[in-house]
């Protein structure tokens, strides 16, 4: 199992070869691509966050029928195909879309910076939503009687309590659910087109790149994996930390 | 936000989807050779050829694929399994490269058969149609949207085009250079996409995103009555060669040479001028493809639809 998956990396990294791994980072379209990725995955995370992780608690406490239906639905975009998940932005965001029943004819979100992020929200909450679930599930529930003896009311025990009890999970769970926003290709393409500086990400630039000068795709796919591996392993470290701690 | 309001949305995802239908293949995929229909009982002695074509040729080559195989049927011979894979040239290209057992090769322009056939890849090149460029517009939008002019598109439109790593993108580029240089600046200044390939940037105007594209002729005969045509001038337009060639691997050449040459030939030519495809100049399987991918067109190619 590890060669499988250990196998293609290692090739990526011994045929590309340090020099035109420089090269590559060098490329006009490397760093543009690499910023944007960079700073639209981190809001997208910062979103799926901020709004996930109530909803997450409330799903983690919720046994009903109707929470059961509300968190298949959730994950039903993870399993849709990217360009479907595309075309379904499209047409909910695009110009005959949302901005338009809301009174703004003409108004689109696709082709924007904003719309990068959508995407990236669309394919990756539902990861966040589905670990910070498992997370909260895990919480033994005998901290929140003690927690409600000692006077605490739910909003003081979600934030004293189920959060920091939580934490290693809710950021392994973000950790997953940003590598997906990172890597986020089909459904930006399709929602975000593919602008150089605006709405190019890393992935777009490697597809392509992938046309015209395999090498240099060879290279930024390096760079991807370089930039996802280094901040995966910072949060690894700071995760174990805490949990040690 | 409240369970009652993520149900909602949820519902109006799962509709959205629904409402989809087909749904464009998903560009990160490598390309699925569309097996034929026929192709699940396969009699042991059908002969079988696979045929790579660039995506523009998907509703010629498959129409060109049945006239095939029921005019071989009729000699007699043994039954003719088909299967197609569509795609980028440069894609297709690099895939015959790495092996990819491919019978045949049709590509978009010249330059990746002239690469494959200096490696040895390929045999020599036949030119198989002509494609040149037109600007399409949604024809639902009215009003603001409706741009009718290039120099309307170049005032206020959103314009859709190819990146230029894809040959589509290069014959753009190439267009915009040609055109006064005031208007192919102001139009180049509205781009807010370039799509990887010619099918894509078809469906962002398709889907109305797009106030305007850039697309090969073909494209916009196959779109119908869903888009209008905005025409170039004919002196900036540029002028797109096709050709195939059969690939030196394959296990078939007799057959995949006859393939091309039907392709070629007054049946596939008749096919790809319904297509949209311009084919003034009768092409013989085993002449050269001209050296030179893209010349001005003398005069506007008028006639594209039959």
């Amino acid at each position: 199992m590890g060669a499988l998956l250990l196998l293609p990396l290692g090739a990526l990294v011994v045929r590309t070869g340090p020099d035109a791994f420089v090269a590559g980072l060098r490329s006009d379209i490397a760093l543009p691509a690499l910023r944007l990725s960079l700073a639209t995955s981190a809001l997208a995370l910062g979103v799926t966050v901020l709004l996930g992780t109530p909803l997450a608690y409330r799903l983690a406490f919720s046994d009903g029928r109707a929470a059961r239906a509300i968190s298949t639905l959730l994950s039903l975009p993870v399993v849709m195909p990217p360009a479907v998940a595309g075309v379904a932005l499209l047409l909910a965001f695009g110009r005959f879309g949302l901005p338009s029943a809301l009174g703004f004819p003409d108004a689109s979100l696709a082709f924007t910076g904003a719309a990068v992020v959508i995407a990236q929200v669309f394919v990756s909450a539902p990861l966040y939503i589905q670990g910070a679930t498992a997370a909260f599930r895990a919480l033994d529930r005998e901290l929140f009687e003690v927690a409600a003896s000692l006077g605490a009311g739910p909003r003081r025990a979600f934030f004293r309590v189920a959060l920091p009890v939580a934490r290693p999970g809710l950021v392994a769970a973000g950790a997953m659910a940003w590598a997906r926003a990172l890597g986020e290709f089909g459904a930006t393409l399709m929602f975000a087109g593919n602008l150089e500086g605006v709405t190019q990400t890393l992935p777009l630039a490697i597809y392509v790149a992938l046309e015209s000068d395999p090498a240099a795709a060879q290279a930024l796919a390096l760079v991807l994996m370089f930039a996802a591996f280094g901040l995966l392993a910072l949060v690894r470290r700071r995760t174990i930390g805490t949990a040690v701690r | 936000m409240s369970p009652a309001r993520m149900a909602f949305v949820g519902v109006l995802l799962v509709v959205l989807t629904a409402c989809t239908g087909q749904s464009p293949p998903s560009p990160g995929a490598p390309p699925a050779p569309e097996a034929d229909a026929e192709s699940g009982r396969s009699p042991a002695a059908a002969r079988r050829l696979t045929i790579f074509a660039a995506a523009s040729l998907k509703d010629a080559f498959t129409v060109i694929g049945d006239d095939f195989r029921a005019a071989q049927q009729q000699t007699g011979a043994n039954a003719v399994e088909l299967a197609f894979s569509f795609a980028g040239s440069q894609t297709l290209r690099a895939q015959i490269e790495q092996g990819a057992p491919a019978d045949v090769f049709a590509a978009a322009d010249p330059a990746p058969l002239q690469a494959l056939q200096a490696a040895g890849h390929v045999g020599p090149p036949a030119t198989l149609a002509f494609n040149d460029l037109v600007v399409v517009r949604p024809a639902a939008t009215e009003g603001s949207l409706g741009a009718r002019t290039l120099s309307d598109i170049a005032a206020r439109g959103r314009l859709v085009v190819a990146t230029p790593e894809a040959p589509l993108g290069r014959y753009t580029a190439t267009m915009f250079s040609r055109l006064e240089p005031a208007l192919g600046a102001a139009l180049q200044a509205r781009v807010v996409s370039r799509e990887l390939d010619a099918r894509q940037v078809l469906g962002k105007v398709l889907l109305g995103e797009a106030d305007a594209a850039v697309v090969y002729r073909t494209d916009a005969v196959a779109a119908g009555a869903r888009v209008e045509r905005v025409e170039l001038p004919p002196d900036a337009n540029v002028r797109a060669t096709l050709a195939i060639a059969v690939v030196r691997r394959s296990r078939e050449p007799d057959l995949a040479a006859a393939f091309a040459a039907y392709a070629a030939g007054p049946t596939g030519q008749a096919r790809l001028r319904a297509a949209g495809f311009l084919v003034d100049a009768p092409a013989e399987i085993g002449a050269p493809a001209p050296p030179v991918t893209a010349r001005p067109v003398s005069g506007s190619p008028a006639g594209a639809v039959p």
